[in-house]
């Protein structure tokens, strides 16, 4: 463990160095992009001379850039005095405070969009190496393309222009012509026969089974005024319910383990029970709350599945746990979906709930609930927009990582020992692939905030981008320091996780 | 690369070419980019200028860029066939061309892009060799600067620059931008030096000679080449969507001059009055941004034909489903039943799919296993001895199918269902494999990997299974059983995870074991070791074999029957005595005549030139050590050896791995620097000497490497290769180089022709001859050959000895033969030496060495060799046991 201590501890050195070269080189290069002073010289009020002296003396601007660094580096470093100071803006604005207040904005925007986009993409191109060279891995791989190609902020314009647009305009008069009923259709029947595999017979029915599936499915969704007032009910919650916990079962431990099947449908059970109940205090539910239900709800299935799991303990907690968790998330999101209507007919959105600009509608007071939904169309757009390029990578990169780990002798060693196929991919291959994926998911991570510059630009969310672009238009200093601060303490925070991450995953390299 | 390929000897250029073109959309995709380059640069003109240089060409088009006209139509996209007097992208709301507008800004995406993306490579590259080829401190400081740039977000760092440089115009910004985008190609390179420069071939190079700059130039670089050219495309894919990002947000190409991304940003505002003007701008983003990632990936698949196979999927389907029934075979299944037989292979076929073609890799093979019976399957690599093995119960690759009947115990596994075949594998029918670090899961312990299967097939709790595993642990002698239970593969040595496989195998008492080269990858007295449990595990359980194997020294010791196999055919089988005894087929015959068999050699006379002669190479306490890299510890490799080789002499150097026997060899000739001692060769000392002092040692000594297939660049044809040390030591040029190369492929009896291939075309066998013409090519009289016959199958090892042997009988140049095979050294060498763990054990004339060895190492070592004689192998059995029990 002592080395383990003295290689992150020399890491941390070495970080430190890196981050002071960078910082420097930074600041010297800002401050000579241009004027900081420009505004005030070309304005004509009377005390012009006056405002430009008290910049000056408020920024030291009449010290060198070179030495002025060292000015600026003093404010960060007086952390250890327990008064961190990134210095003002040229307003005079502490930059310490801004800075809080977009981080929180950007990681708000962020994080849903990387976690998705990571949950999504490995699924994705595991299921694509899992049936390479099939229909469905091809169409994947064209699309990974695609979304390569396209510029983020293209992609944001004219998400906001059609698909926000669009769906407002539907909701207002929610139907549906026929042709693109049909058309929905057919794209989810070709997804299904790309997935599944089997003889042209069994793949004819998928493709009927998932087109009548499918259209019945909205059209029964239209006939109850679902997409005017969502929600999910009791009944559809134990169905899904029961499908996650299966789902999660057959993946996690197997569905020939009875015990853990029962007690995964066990969670779900629990959750249906306590619906009602739910529903009735909800209004009364705080975001905190929220977290700690969710929680309780999972630590209780864990420990369920602890005492009751027979020989496989931990395999079965790990499993009501996560089922424990899928079934909150289903009561959770009922929830949030009954605060759907009251929101959209509120005198704030008038019916035209998708929002294209900003976080958030100004001045709306209403429950945790509604506050959630008014978040939720404000995220949606940015968050796809991200999700689109960022998915692509992930498809590619678990993809690659996958086909190289099933070409391995040890898969043909766990196929020659009798291992059913879902031990073979989750236990054997998925695990390995996790290993250099790590790496890129961290690196991933480490360059979030700085990457979304670029659509926080486009949705006129005030964040991190933000606030770095407008600064550097005016040449001010002390924002953009305080943004490349951040990023790069992320960066390098999220590089370390790897190293940590890494060498838990893969014990040849563990330190001991 | 498929056979076809060879056959008709294409160069590598060649290949590279022929499988970029099968890559429809890659190919497709430089049309597309050409057209749209030469569609930019030619419609509007170009008009560049600076200060000090100013371009203006006039284009086609009748627009310019710039230049307000009257609004036709308001603004809407016109076209007619005339094409004069039109705006097919519509105009803007002062006037001007769309058309004209987004050609401009093509040009500058295009030019920033194709710059920034140079400029980014070439940094990148020169970065990356330099770290990657010289490593240690320079390879540390430059990957620190390599972080210091990484840390800060290419958006960032190209808006700070935009925002200070974009004012001076694209040229400008697109160096810039370079500055600050390598570190992903830097990294890349770095890898492949650092993997590249350990091949042999680079070695190689270095004996021959050449200095640092020819190797990176001619030997390292044009085989990272490919690497380099699909990150140079990925790189400007990047570069056209940074550029247009950070025009967008106003920090790129600035206005008046206009860019795809500022287009973008500026028509954003009149998306609903005037759309055109914005989707036009974005399509011709992503059409060249697609078209360079096809590219790339059209050129990955091209450079790495790994990933290129790909394989028709209808194909496949039709393979995999048009099961080749044999006829009769359904009154088989149940007549077969009554003999008792473990396992029972009739007509069984192995077919592979290549380039869309089904080659057979077995045919017709017949035989059945009864239960305490071990078969061997013996034959040369490519004989489709490991194929049939795998196929018999479905563990082959998707793009081979199998034929014919498989019955274990009276059930058909090729008609039989997934969930029968997993029954039977792991609980009926057992693996052991090759490389046991390979084939067990490194993230996983051993102890997980036994219990794993033990609760696969019995219905046992974990606390029972773990017991159970901890009790096959201890079965197979590994130590501390229980703490071993918790191991990790990587954490034991090679032997131990040999054991921990066939343990894992052994779980559930199979009935057959498939040991398929179980003994490969171990050393000789581990190799015994393992043969003894075997053998002893297989009475206990009354399991039966099926051993697949090359090494007749390791059928002799333990199979009942044998079938050769020579290219997927069975020529003949019978029991161990028939086939060792009274071998039938010519081709078994010349097999068993190519095996070395230890202590058989008396024909051949050695006779010393002159003993009172000075060493041509002479070691004094020499100790070598491999410095502490990263968390690695200091290893002393080699320490305090001495050792002389006379002139005209040919030592063998025998050793297990790990022994030092390889350093040895590399320091004798100068590529690895030694710590203390000396090293001289022909009188001269060479520990510590300079380059110039190496070259004229190095016109007397040559090498021959252990792997032909690494030893020889891929990208030079051999004739070059041959001839480096020539070219390099200024003997030879032009057409009287020539001419010695061909007179040194006769040497080796390759044909002339040969000189102009490339090292993919031949066969190993040939690979390695060419090694021997380059090292003999300075006429040395010193030759050092490191495992020159480790990577050949026999007969051609038989061949390539007999060859070596002539050539030292004519040249007399004196040899320090390394080997792991003293049978193999038996045949060459007046004199052996024997190396353990780095020291040296025992030096003596061949005939003391073997016959009759002073140390207790040495005998241990002699008596693990197995020979190929069952009867003569069961003798030296007993005595080993008697030696070892000895020991005790």
């Amino acid at each position: 463990m002592n080395t383990f201590l003295s290689f992150i501890l020399k890491r941390l050195g070495v970080t430190f160095l890196v981050l002071f070269a960078a910082t420097y080189f930074m600041y010297v290069l800002t401050a000579y992009s241009g004027d900081p002073l420009e505004d005030l010289r070309t304005s004509t009020a009377r005390n012009k001379d006056e405002q430009i002296a008290r910049r000056v003396e408020l920024l030291n601007l009449d010290v060198n850039p070179f030495l002025r660094y060292f000015i600026w580096l003093g404010g960060v470093l007086k952390l250890f005095i327990g008064q961190f100071d990134l210095g003002k803006n040229l307003n005079g604005q502490d930059v310490t405070s801004l800075v809080g207040a977009a981080v929180t904005s950007t990681l708000q925007l962020v994080t849903t969009a990387t976690f998705v986009a990571i949950t999504i993409g490995i699924t994705v191109g595991i299921l694509t190496a899992l049936r390479q060279y099939s229909r469905f891995d091809y169409s994947v791989t064209l699309t990974a393309f695609i979304f390569f190609s396209l510029p983020v902020f293209w992609v944001a314009i004219l998400l906001k222009q059609y698909l926000a647009i669009a769906f407002n305009d539907f909701l207002q008069n929610p139907k549906l012509d026929w042709f693109v009923l049909a058309a929905i259709g057919i794209v989810s029947a070709f997804f299904w026969v790309g997935v599944i595999q089997g003889t042209k017979k069994k793949l004819m029915i998928v493709f009927v089974a998932a087109f009548v599936g499918t259209v019945s499915m909205i059209q029964f969704l239209f006939w109850i005024n679902w997409f005017t007032n969502p929600g999910i009910g009791i009944f559809a919650g134990a169905l899904f319910g029961s499908g996650l916990a299966l789902l999660v079962t057959s993946l996690s431990i197997g569905l020939e383990n009875k015990r853990a099947r029962n007690l995964a449908l066990v969670q779900v059970a629990i959750g249906v029970a306590i619906w009602i109940p739910f529903n009735l205090v909800s209004l009364m539910i705080s975001p905190i709350l929220l977290l700690l239900i969710f929680i309780l709800m999972t630590g209780i299935g864990w420990a369920i599945g602890y005492f009751f799991g027979g020989e496989d303990k931990l395999a079965v907690a790990r499993t009501a746990a996560l089922s424990a968790f899928a079934m909150t998330s289903i009561l959770a999101l009922d929830r949030f979906m009954q605060a759907w209507k009251p929101y959209s007919e509120s005198s704030f959105i008038n019916g035209r709930p998708f929002a294209t600009v900003g976080s958030q509608t100004p001045n709306l007071s209403a429950s945790f609930w509604v506050q959630g939904v008014d978040s939720f169309t404000h995220l949606l757009l940015p968050t796809l927009a991200l999700l689109l390029i960022g998915f692509a990578g992930y498809t590619r990169y678990a993809r690659a990582s996958m086909l190289e780990i099933m070409n391995q002798d040890f898969i043909r060693t766990a196929r020659s020992k009798g291992l059913n196929e879902r031990t073979v991919v989750m236990r054997h291959a998925f695990r390995n692939s996790l290993i250099p994926l790590t790496t890129l998911v961290a690196f991933d991570f480490a360059g979030i905030i700085g990457g979304a510059v670029i659509t926080e630009t486009v949705f006129g969310w005030s964040g991190m981008g933000s606030l770095f672009v407008e600064s550097l238009k005016r040449v001010d200093v002390n924002p953009v320091m305080g943004f490349f601060l951040v990023t790069s303490l992320v960066a390098l925070l999220f590089n370390l996780i790897a190293d940590i991450v890494y060498s838990l995953l893969d014990p040849r390299i563990r330190v001991r | 690369m498929s056979k076809k390929d060879l056959e008709k000897g294409l160069s590598q250029g060649q290949l590279v070419r022929k499988r970029f073109m099968k890559h429809k959309a890659a190919v497709g995709s430089i049309g597309v980019l050409a057209s749209v380059i030469l569609l930019a640069f030619t419609s509007v003109g170009l008009d560049f200028g600076t200060s000090w240089f100013t371009v203006k060409i006039n284009g086609w088009w009748q627009y310019d860029w710039i230049e307000t006209s009257q609004v036709e139509n308001s603004g809407r996209p016109t076209i007619s066939l005339s094409g004069l007097g039109n705006h097919p992208f519509g105009q803007d709301e002062i006037g001007r061309d769309g058309f004209a507008r987004v050609m401009r800004g093509t040009q500058q995406s295009l030019m920033v892009m194709f710059l920034l993306g140079g400029v980014s490579t070439f940094i990148g590259v020169v970065i990356g060799s330099i770290a990657g080829f010289y490593g240690k401190a320079v390879d540390a400081l430059l990957m620190r600067f390599t972080d210091l740039i990484i840390t800060i977000p290419v958006v960032v760092v190209g808006a700070v620059i935009g925002s200070a440089v974009g004012n001076l115009g694209s040229f400008v910004l697109a160096m810039f931008l370079g500055f600050f985008t390598w570190t992903g190609l830097a990294r890349l390179v770095r890898g492949e030096f650092l993997s590249l420069r350990e091949r042999e071939f680079v070695d190689a190079a270095r004996v021959a000679g050449a200095r640092n700059r020819r190797i990176i130039f001619k030997h390292i670089l044009p085989n990272a080449l490919g690497v380099v050219i699909v990150s140079a495309t990925l790189l400007m894919s990047a570069a056209i969507l940074l550029e247009t990002g950070l025009s967008f947000i106003g920090f790129g190409v600035q206005l008046p001059d206009v860019s795809l991304g500022l287009l973008i940003s500026e028509n954003q505002a009149a998306f609903s009055t005037r759309p055109w003007l914005f989707w036009m701008p974005g399509v011709f983003i992503v059409v060249i941004a697609l078209s360079i990632n096809f590219i790339g990936d059209g050129l990955r698949d091209a450079f790495d034909p790994r990933q290129s196979e790909r394989i028709k999927r209808s194909k496949l389907a039709k393979g995999s489903s048009g099961l080749v029934k044999a006829e009769g075979i359904e009154e088989n299944l149940t007549a077969s039943n009554s003999n008792g037989a473990i396992l029972e292979v009739k007509n069984y076929g192995v077919e592979f799919l290549v380039d869309g073609d089904w080659y057979p890799a077995v045919v017709d093979m017949n035989f059945s296993i009864n239960s305490g019976e071990v078969l061997a399957i013996v034959g040369e690599s490519g004989s489709g001895k490991s194929s049939s093995a795998l196929g018999l119960m479905g563990l082959l690759a998707k793009n081979a199918r199998t034929s014919g009947s498989v019955l274990v115990k009276g059930t058909e596994m090729r008609s039989a269902s997934a969930a029968t075949l997993r029954k039977f594998r792991g609980r009926e029918v057992a693996y052991i494999f090759q490389e046991p670090m390979s084939a067990l899961n490194p993230v996983y312990t051993i102890g997980f990997q036994i219990v794993e299967t033990l609760r696969a097939h019995l219905d046992i709790s974990p606390a029972a299974a773990k017991e159970r595993a901890i009790e096959l642990i201890g079965m197979v002698e590994i130590p501390n059983p229980v703490d071993s239970f918790n191991k990790y593969p990587h954490q034991l040595s090679g032997g131990q995870r040999q054991r921990a496989m066939i343990a894992q195998a052994l779980a559930c008492s199979p009935s057959l074991l498939i040991a398929d080269e179980p003994t490969t990858a171990l050393d000789v007295t581990v190799q015994a070791e393992v043969l003894d449990l075997m053998r002893n595990l297989k009475d206990k359980l009354n399991s039966a074999v099926l051993l697949i194997t090359h090494d007749m020294g390791v059928v002799a010791d333990l199979a009942d029957r044998i079938m050769v196999m020579k290219d997927g055919l069975t020529v003949e089988q019978g029991t161990a005595d028939q086939i060792f005894n009274k071998p039938n087929h010519p081709y078994t015959i010349s097999l068993l005549n190519s095996v070395p068999k230890l202590g058989s050699v008396t024909t051949r006379t050695l006779s010393l030139a002159d003993s009172k002669a000075e060493p041509i190479l002479s070691l004094k306490n020499v100790t070598i050590e491999y410095p502490k890299r990263g968390r690695v510890k200091a290893f002393v490799a080699v320490d305090s050896v001495s050792l002389d080789i006379m002139p005209g002499e040919v030592l063998g150097l025998v050793g297990e791995s790990g022994s030092g026997k390889t350093t040895v060899g590399r320091a004798a000739i100068g590529l690895l620097p030694v710590k203390s001692g000396s090293v001289s060769i022909d009188g001269k000392e060479i520990a510590g000497a300079s380059f110039r002092d190496l070259s004229q040692v190095r016109k007397t000594t040559g090498i021959v490497f252990q792997d032909p297939a690494s030893s020889l660049n891929p990208r030079l044809p051999i004739g070059e290769s041959i001839g480096e040390p020539l070219l390099l030591e200024k003997v030879a040029s032009g057409k009287e180089l020539d001419k010695m190369v061909e007179e040194l492929l006769d040497k080796v009896e390759l044909p002339r022709s040969y000189r102009n291939r490339y090292p993919h075309e031949l066969s190993g066998g040939q690979r390695q001859r060419v090694g021997i013409a380059r090292a003999l090519a300075l006429s040395p009289n010193l030759l050092i050959a490191d495992e020159p016959t480790s990577a050949l199958d026999v007969s051609i090892q038989a061949r390539f000895l007999e060859l070596l042997q002539e050539l030292q009988e004519e040249l007399k140049f004196a040899c320090l033969f390394i080997s792991h095979d003293i049978a193999v050294v038996e045949i060459l060498a007046h004199r052996i030496a024997v190396m353990q763990n780095g020291k040296l054990v025992e030096v003596g004339s061949r005939d003391q060495v073997l016959t009759r060895p002073q140390e207790l190492y040495t005998q241990a070592l002699l008596a693990a060799v197995p020979v190929p004689d069952p009867k003569e192998q069961k003798k030296r059995r007993e005595a080993r046991a008697k030696l070892l029990a000895a020991a005790k």
